[in-house]
């Protein structure tokens, strides 16, 4: 349903929001006795989410070469500018991809980190999509977050001991480890 | 012997109050064809010396009440322009200039 407002001529600002809506910010210029058909699609604060955020390996041990996947999705009917964010909290950023993600349609975008620490590390991602009348000004702008938590260990050595006969007790640094 | 006021309002045609030389014309052309008698034309004819009909015959002129004075016309307002705003979905809220306006 349209909405009829009567202006004088000259410069306007419109602006328009909805619960659930990016609001928007728009100026027209408007001459007397003219008829002006002004139409906008508003876009969903949650027009693109993230579905799934994976590390490979999921227990990394430090040096290992780490491959991070997220997967996002356009719930919207329309073409979205979007762009994506991936880091790990307090240590680097991974990626900040932007792409054109069509209606309906899902992204999976995959990035590297090589593990160079130990300790509990949070992955983040967060998708954002480009507002280009948003009320404060064109770009891109958050529609959904998420993280994971995983843990970077100390890489060991394997060290196999044998004996003959078998049957022998070991001990390491004085602990028992086992009977050959 | 006529009303002097009725004689004076009869030549007194563009009704101004006084004889004009024209309307004393008219009434000497009448008397000398016989239409109104010499006192009578001595009446015009006093009254377009005065200036003024009712120096002849107070009260017969009543001058007409100018009309009311018009308050001027106002301004012509400007001429609007008509946006039709619609949104998809609809159900926002849009305002103009800062000023809400409505629903779409």
């Amino acid at each position: 349903m349209a909405l009829t407002v009567k202006v004088d001529p000259g410069k306007h600002t419109i602006r328009i929001t909805k619960s659930g809506y990016f609001p928007i910010k728009f100026d027209v210029t408007v001459e007397a006795g003219e008829t002006y058909n002004i139409s906008r699609t508003l876009i969903p604060t949650n027009a693109v989410t993230i579905q799934k955020i994976e590390i490979t390996p999921s227990n990394p041990k430090k040096g290992d070469k780490v491959t991070v996947k997220v997967t996002v999705k356009n719930n919207t009917n329309m073409t979205l500018s979007c762009r994506l964010r991936v880091w790990i909290v307090g240590v680097t950023i991974i990626g900040n991809p932007t792409f054109s993600l069509g209606a309906k349609a899902t992204h999976t975008w995959t990035g590297t980190w090589t593990a160079d620490r130990t300790g509990s590390l949070r992955l983040r991602a967060a998708a954002d999509v480009y507002v280009n009348e948003h009320e404060k000004g064109a770009g891109y702008y958050e529609t959904d977050s998420t993280y994971i938590d995983f843990t970077v260990s100390e890489r060991k050595a394997t060290i196999t001991i044998t004996t003959t006969p078998s049957g022998a007790a070991v001990y390491i640094d004085g602990v028992y480890k086992g009977t050959t | 012997m006529v009303d002097c006021c009725e004689l004076l309002k009869k030549y007194d045609t563009n009704r101004d109050g006084k004889i004009d030389r024209d309307e004393l014309i008219k009434a000497y052309d009448d008397w000398m064809n016989g239409k109104i008698t010499w006192e009578e034309f001595q009446i015009v004819y006093d009254a377009w010396m005065e200036g003024s009909i009712n120096a002849v015959c107070p009260g017969c002129y009543e001058e007409q009440p100018s009309e009311p004075e018009q308050p001027p016309p106002p301004p012509p307002t400007p001429k609007k322009a008509v946006l039709n705003i619609s949104t998809s979905p609809s159900g926002a809220n849009v305002y103009v200039d800062g000023e809400y306006k409505g629903i779409t």
